[in-house]
């Protein structure tokens, strides 16, 4: 082939494939506008729902778009749509890390009970005891190493409204009956938790 | 190699070629492979980023169990406009980086750096409105401390509420920050003569990481300024 003949086709290979590019360029600008349209007034709804006085429907709706907006933008622009199929496991793999996060963080935290509110997470067991004694109508004792904080009665007074997902408190176990005869029952070294649960 | 093969290889080096190009990684050789490895070099990254994100969102879900109505009286005290703007200017930003990152793919390096310019205008245009934010925030006295008050007094909910507001904000406008660097330095190299360092695939991985940013800011979103009803 002639040096001319080679670059003649070397020419029309390159003009080809820029053609091909500039259509396909193209195609991603439109889908790259219709996509953020889309988003636009997915935001516009988003931002409506706050005039909206829907309850536990306000969380509903304002999550449930914003999940919409997540998937939108991962499919599109980051390209999900065209990936192979290491970055869509990848991308699955995190998700799915994610959701047993929280799943396991939650069966921790919500089948507990709401405390005192001078009595917080956070604070000493020996600031907490007083109080939880005080509640109760039970005797103030000092927190010593080897006692555990009494178990924490029903306390539907002080539940906040505002957690309507806290469980319902369950009642406290009853005391052990006395044992017959022989010598009197050795004391329990071990407490009940705070739960009042025996341990 | 003894010298009977040495010898050889001097006198025929075409048959020594072959051995010296296996040595070398074979993928390196595949442009579209050099963009696969990217491409899913980036994403294990961003999902160890879901998971650090994650923590943040499940500490706010947790805390607003425990003290919706704190949580309630503070977002109330947030600037739903600005948080609205901000979220429509990373949307634009992002759909501006996916215009880039193509463009870069399709071999039109100067566009490409337009869009990134565009894309890195926005990410500033975030950050003030976030940091004009912060200001009224802390003028109100909304930052937790000794000071902090909601409508004259204080509310331990609404102040949690508030802790993890500027934690959570202040590390996705670290992140944002450090991608609006990333993205102008991206944009100065693709419009000038060593465009060859910005290639597409490098182009790509940015746009995902600025992308994770744009969807980080969606999630929270509704978690700061939509808690309660307004109005």
């Amino acid at each position: 082939m002639s040096r001319a003949a080679r670059k003649r086709v070397a020419r029309d290979r390159a003009a080809r494939a820029s053609a091909g590019h500039d259509e396909r360029y193209r195609r991603a600008l439109v889908r790259f506008g219709a996509t953020w349209l889309a988003l636009l007034a997915l935001l516009a709804a988003s931002a409506a729902t706050a005039l909206w006085h829907g309850g536990i429907g306000n969380l509903v709706a304002s999550t449930g778009i914003a999940l919409l907006k997540c998937a939108l933008v991962a499919w599109v622009y980051m390209g999900l749509r065209e990936a192979s199929a290491p970055p869509r496991a990848a991308a699955a793999i995190g998700a799915f890390a994610l959701l047993l996060l929280a799943a396991l963080s939650l069966v921790d935290v919500l089948p507990r009970r709401a405390l005192p509110d001078a009595a917080a997470a956070w604070q000493q067991p020996q600031r907490i005891a007083p109080v939880l004694a005080q509640a109760h109508g039970m005797p103030r004792t000092s927190m010593s190493p080897s006692v555990s904080p009494s178990p924490p009665a029903p306390q539907s007074a002080s539940r906040p409204a505002s957690s309507p997902l806290s469980p319902s408190p369950r009642p406290s176990p009853p005391p052990p009956p006395p044992e017959r005869g022989g010598t009197p029952a050795a004391p329990r070294t071990h407490s009940p938790d705070l739960e009042g649960h025996p341990r | 190699m003894n010298a009977t093969a040495h010898d050889t290889a001097l006198a025929h080096p075409e048959a020594v070629a072959p051995v010296r190009d296996m040595q070398r990684t074979p993928r390196h050789a595949e442009p579209r492979l050099r963009h696969e490895t990217a491409r899913l070099g980036m994403w294990v990254f961003l999902a160890g980023e879901l998971l650090f994100f994650g923590a943040v969102l499940l500490v706010y879900g947790v805390a607003r169990l425990h003290e919706g109505a704190g949580f309630a009286a503070a977002s109330a005290k947030t600037d739903l406009l600005a948080g609205t703007l901000n979220t429509a200017l990373l949307l634009t930003g992002s759909a501006a980086m996916a215009a880039g990152a193509e463009a870069s793919e399709c071999n039109r390096p100067r566009e490409a750096a337009r869009w990134l310019w565009i894309a890195a205008a926005l990410g500033l245009a975030f950050l003030a409105v976030k940091g004009m934010e912060y200001r009224h925030e802390w003028t109100e006295g909304l930052f937790p401390g000794p000071g902090f008050a909601i409508d004259g007094r204080r509310d331990r909910g609404a102040e949690l509420f508030f802790a993890w507001y500027f934690a959570a904000t202040a590390l996705h406008a670290l992140h944002l920050a450090v991608a609006v660097a990333l993205v102008a330095g991206f944009a100065l190299v693709l419009g000038s003569r060593r465009r060859r360092h910005a290639g597409a695939p490098r182009v790509h991985a940015l746009a995902l990481y600025w992308h994770f940013v744009d969807v980080v800011w969606i999630a929270l979103y509704p978690l700061i300024y939509l808690v309660a009803p307004r109005g």
